[in-house]
């Protein structure tokens, strides 16, 4: 069986690899300005909490934003084509 | 279709002979080859200046400075030998820069920064290519050897990459934020440009921030996780076969394939980020 790779599919896997990284990303840096917020203020984990979550809702809103974008791109050229 | 390959008597005895020598100096190879030690250190010396300042990657710097000498030299090659009809390599350079044009010509909202976007982006996505390929390139380079001293490798290795260090890519991915922020002032004006932060509403602004903070970073990380994951794939590789087969392939594909489509996608992401900044 011979299946050949078509060039859309590293698009495609680009994009769902471009989610991933924008919400690691954004978890690593609300987890750094936590930790080194935390270390120099009060040393109590209280704010290294508190930003890591935040870097997590960071991370869902921009990596679906992300996807939205991408759906509307995809949907404008679907409509340019019929 | 197929091919009808046919060997004569006496190459197919020397095939024999070689096929069997090759596996021989493999099994004979098998025991012997240690995983090589020392490869998490590069050379780097110490100056006099405040802390994160303070320590250099020479072999870095060295390529980077050669790099450009080179991507100078050919840039003013190029325009001494423009033409009317282009040549083949005039139509090939031509034809990679209309199609970058053209992208950031669809991304860029405002009509006064499609030049300068085009600039920075042919810029970065040239000199990141060359320092792709040149990581796909068996060279000359200075490794450190397991207790701490310098050793040169003589085309054990290939020439180091400049993305390869962690360093370059992110003083470029950090440029690139700097920029988008930066024209985007220039296009809307201090204060609508602060309004972006709070856009939905006032309670986004602490994901806005460490959104915009987490672009450089996952910009940065993309490259050179391709880049070093790349080298460090290959000696796994050609570790887990001991050297059987030579990994000059695997560099070929780490450096010439997936260098291309990273440089490239650098570039498209550098274009993507200052358009959204650059959108009203």
């Amino acid at each position: 069986m011979k299946r050949k790779i078509p060039i859309s599919f590293f698009k495609h896997s680009n994009i769902v690899f471009n989610f991933g990284v924008t919400v690691v990303s954004n978890v690593l840096v609300g987890g750094l300005i936590g930790y080194y917020l935390d270390k120099w203020t009060f040393n109590n984990k209280v704010l290294l909490i508190i930003f890591l979550l935040l870097g997590i809702v960071s991370g869902m809103y921009n990596g679906m934003k992300l996807l939205l974008e991408e759906a509307k791109k995809a949907d404008d050229e679907k409509n340019k084509k019929t | 279709m197929k091919i009808p390959v046919k060997f004569s008597k006496g190459e197919k005895i020397f095939l024999g002979i070689f096929f069997a020598a090759y596996a021989g100096v493999a099994v004979w190879n098998f025991g012997k080859v240690e995983f090589p030690s020392g490869i998490a250190h590069v050379w780097q010396i110490k100056v006099p200046l405040p802390s994160i300042l303070g320590t250099l990657n020479p072999m870095t710097i060295i390529m980077t400075a050669l790099l450009l000498v080179i991507l100078i030299y050919l840039a003013f090659d190029f325009k001494r030998h423009l033409k009317k009809i282009p040549s083949r390599k005039q139509s090939a350079i031509e034809l990679v820069l209309s199609f970058m044009y053209d992208l950031v010509k669809d991304v860029t909202p405002a009509e006064e920064f499609v030049r300068p976007v085009f600039y920075i982006a042919t810029t970065l996505f040239l000199f990141i290519l060359f320092s792709n390929i040149l990581g796909g390139i068996p060279g000359i380079g200075i490794g450190v050897s397991p207790n701490g001293s310098l050793k040169l490798n003589l085309f054990t290795d290939t020439w180091h990459s400049p993305t390869g260090d962690l360093n370059t890519n992110v003083t470029y991915a950090i440029m690139v934020l700097f920029i988008s922020h930066i024209f985007a002032i220039k296009l809307k004006g201090l204060k609508e440009w602060a309004k972006g932060f709070i856009s939905p509403n006032p309670i986004m602004l602490p994901m806005n921030i460490i959104g915009e903070f987490a672009k450089p970073i996952s910009h940065s990380l993309r490259l050179f996780g391709n880049i070093a994951g790349g080298g460090i794939m290959v000696l796994m590789l050609s570790y887990l076969v001991k050297y059987t087969f030579v990994p000059v392939i695997l560099w070929g594909f780490f450096g010439f394939f997936v260098g291309t489509i990273q440089a490239f996608v650098f570039s498209i992401l550098a274009i993507a980020y200052i358009g959204i900044q650059l959108e009203q």
